[in-house]
């Protein structure tokens, strides 16, 4: 049988995900059934044996759906996006996390917006038409709030969801948006995102249900907010 | 293109000229007013900047106020986790 290409390449990038992989391939498989994808896993050489995982995970669904690109070590999410869109066969790029936060019953809503309206990138929001978190306190609520209010502010985006990294994008811009981008973490979302809009691409918004991690921690310390900060100062100076 | 703070700065600044000339009375206009108002005229930057803070304020209050907590995905991510973990040891891929 000849290898057929898919339309959509999923990048999961993982470190430590052994516990959270399995169940999201296994979700991407129910909810993605009609459609045709390669889920491309980019493993920061994760002790835990995620890669293990993974490797099982081939065996039961086939080489052709679940591309493994592991890479030495930790070296952040920017980078994880480009090495594994250097291997994506996909028309589309859809960037998600593997901790079950972002759910692919919201795939083919997004790929349905895409296709109505033509557009370059569809992106999950948690801030408009039904979209939400689940398990914040007031106080992530309130900075998230806060940050976000900033970003609109400032920004001036025309997208509701700036840190979101829960997206679709056609490959080539994905590609043209790594490469401008400069920024690390959530900063490096909202920066992409930025540049998208004053490139004047054509953006849609899916509301997405967001449900924060159960297993293992969700970082969000003083260091976090002032790299947020100091981004997003460097977006409104420095980026046209 | 310009970036944001040069978009920002070219309406402040403008701003800032309109209020100066009112402030300094090279152009008339606090002579033709009330006594009251006058006042405002004079501290309308600070006003603006209240303003500009309270509306910050209630926008995240509100915000805050109208979360969407999606109680109903977690429990159904839950039950989805329960039958993923099930079909998973079943076929060995984990254990």
């Amino acid at each position: 049988m000849a290898p057929v290409v898919p339309n959509y390449s999923i990048i999961l990038p993982t470190f430590e995900e052994k516990e959270n992989l399995p169940i999201c391939v296994w979700l991407i498989e129910k909810h993605l059934k009609e459609i045709s994808y390669e889920i491309i896993i980019v493993d920061d050489a994760s002790p835990d044996g995620t890669q293990e995982v993974a490797r099982n995970l081939q065996k039961e669904y086939g080489e052709d759906k679940i591309v493994i690109k592991p890479r030495a070590g930790k070296l952040g999410l920017g980078t994880a996006y480009s090495h594994g869109l250097s291997f994506a066969r996909g028309q589309f790029i859809i960037l998600m996390d593997a901790d079950l936060s972002h759910h692919p019953k919201f795939i083919p809503e997004m790929i349905a917006l895409q296709q109505k309206y033509k557009l370059d990138i569809v992106t999950g929001t948690r801030y408009k038409d039904g979209g939400g978190v689940s398990g914040w306190d007031i106080k992530r609520k309130t900075i998230s709030k806060g940050a976000n209010f900033l970003a609109q502010f400032l920004l001036n985006p025309g997208v509701s969801d700036l840190t979101g990294s829960f997206r679709l994008y056609k490959k080539e811009i994905l590609a043209k948006l790594i490469a401008e981008s400069v920024s690390k973490g959530y900063v490096f979302q909202m920066e992409m995102m930025f540049r998208a809009k004053k490139a004047g691409y054509r953006i849609g918004e899916v509301p997405i249900s967001f449900v924060d991690r159960f297993f293992g921690e969700s970082k969000l310390g003083s260091q976090e907010i002032v790299d947020y900060a100091t981004g997003l100062l460097y977006l409104f100076a420095f980026v046209w | 293109m310009a970036t944001q703070l040069v978009i920002y700065s070219a309406h402040v600044i403008l701003l800032v000229l309109l209020w100066l000339l009112a402030y300094t009375e090279v152009v008339p206009l606090v002579s033709y007013l009330p006594e009251y108002a006058r006042c405002l005229v004079n501290y309308a930057p600070i006003i603006a900047v209240i303003l500009l803070g309270l509306y910050a304020a209630a926008t995240v209050i509100h915000g805050v106020c109208t979360f969407n907590d999606c109680a109903n995905a977690k429990a159904e991510l839950l039950a989805e986790i329960q039958e993923a973990r099930k079909e998973l040891k079943q076929k060995k891929i984990i254990d």
